[in-house]
């Protein structure tokens, strides 16, 4: 092919690759793009680019870490949103949580899980307010539900997906732990079971974060399927807890949530 | 609403992948992601920006993580190329093969400078220059000119033009 003349200077490799993108503005296409359409080695560079770019995402894909299996979401999968605020000890109901459901990989139907969690919720409710229960969530199909707010008890629950739990505590706290314990079924629960302070626990898979304030004096209670052998406590910028649920006795394990340890 | 399951599902194995990319670390590339997921829930970004927002938040996410620490003693006590729970361990020869192929690739990322690293490894998951400079606060233009430097540096260390 003739090189076609070309008038100007080359363009810089910015705007050779913003032509390649698309992504030149009006006064970019004007001034470059025809010289770039006429200039075999401007054409040469972009051309270049272009199967770098190629090459480099092949590249990458072939070196990448496999995404972690316990992280698909999966119909039964549910994790939930629960805060919980200071109570006021004389007022039970005013110690329950506001709680957003967030429902992840909603099946067609509605899963064991789905199903446990309705139950909980609606015997929740009960036991905090005597009133009777809300709706519980309808069963199948599932459409996605509406994050719903309900006045219920300082608890969450979820299905585990894997073998491995990690607890990401935001801070360390003045005082508070967090016990890890056992307990039978499918399903984990997580609660704050007393002390003084406030958190917003929140399950995703694999993982349960505590949104706990600095200084908070909280006491947690986690109790875990067997289908979990291990548990990873973070917290802070700091120390690592793991526990082996191999080990853990029928009273739990205590992990201590303070800043020295 | 904010459908937190379908954004889950369509964003997180990207998100994961640009962040292990990013940081060499599947442990804290993870973290990132849940951080980032996390934050979603807690403060929705506006609608159609989804997308570039969990991988903002969870690039400053992985940046914080490394830079208090935390993670380099369990690099450098090789623990990186651990599999990740639930998945079954590959093949001795083929985990070999990838070990190398990812020592290789992550030499070349490591010797970017931070910024160019994340630049062009978003670019390489298809963002608009717009949504990469907004992510790094950078001026667009610039971004053009960040990845083709970036591009041409990575080609020599990998071999990208043979």
């Amino acid at each position: 092919m003739q090189p076609t003349p070309t008038t100007g200077a080359h363009p810089e490799d910015g705007v050779l690759l913003r032509l390649l993108d698309g992504e030149a503005d009006a006064a970019e296409q004007a001034a470059a793009a025809p010289h770039a359409a006429a200039c075999a080695e401007c054409r040469a560079r972009m051309d270049a680019m272009a199967r770098r770019r190629e090459r480099l995402g092949a590249l990458l894909a072939r070196a990448d870490f496999p995404v972690p299996a316990s992280s698909a979401p999966e119909p039964g999968v549910i994790p939930l949103h629960a805060r919980r605020r200071e109570a006021a000890p004389a007022r039970p109901w005013l110690r329950a949580a506001a709680i957003i459901l967030v429902v992840l990989g909603v099946g067609a139907v509605a899963t064991p899980a789905r199903a446990w969690i309705a139950r909980w919720i609606t015997e929740a409710w009960e036991s905090v307010t005597g009133d009777e229960a809300p709706p519980a969530p309808a069963p199948a199909p599932a459409p996605a539900p509406e994050p719903a707010e309900q006045t219920a008890a300082a608890q969450v629950g979820f299905v585990p997906t894997g073998a491995e739990l990690t607890v990401v505590v935001a801070h360390a706290q003045d005082a508070g732990a967090l016990t890890v314990a056992a307990a039978p079924g499918e399903s984990a629960t997580a609660e704050v079971v007393g002390g003084t302070g406030s958190a917003d626990l929140l399950v995703l898979p694999a993982a349960l974060h505590v949104r706990n304030a600095p200084g908070s004096a909280a006491e947690y209670r986690l109790a875990l399927p067997s289908s979990v052998r291990r548990v990873r406590v973070r917290v802070g910028e700091g120390r690592e807890t793991v526990v082996n649920m191999a080990e853990v006795g029928d009273a739990g394990r205590r992990v201590e949530l303070s800043g020295g340890g | 609403m904010l459908d937190v399951g379908a954004l889950f599902a369509e964003h997180h194995a990207p998100l994961f992948r640009y962040l292990s990319r990013l940081t060499g670390d599947p442990d804290v590339a993870e973290d990132a992601a849940q951080e980032a997921f996390v934050k979603l829930v807690e403060k929705p970004p506006v609608p159609g920006q989804t997308r570039a927002w969990l991988f903002r938040v969870g690039t400053h996410a992985a940046w914080q993580t490394l830079r208090t620490g935390r993670r380099r003693k369990r690099i450098l006590e090789g623990g990186v190329d651990r599999a990740p729970v639930g998945d079954a361990p590959p093949l001795p020869d083929e985990a070999a093969e990838a070990a190398r192929e990812r020592e290789r690739v992550r030499r070349a990322l490591d010797g970017l400078p931070e910024r160019d690293r994340g630049i062009l490894l978003m670019y390489q998951e298809g963002f608009k220059h717009r949504e990469i400079a907004e992510s790094f606060d950078v001026p667009v233009h610039s971004v053009g000119t960040m990845v083709s430097r970036a591009l041409r540096k990575l080609a020599l260390e990998l071999r990208l033009d043979d």
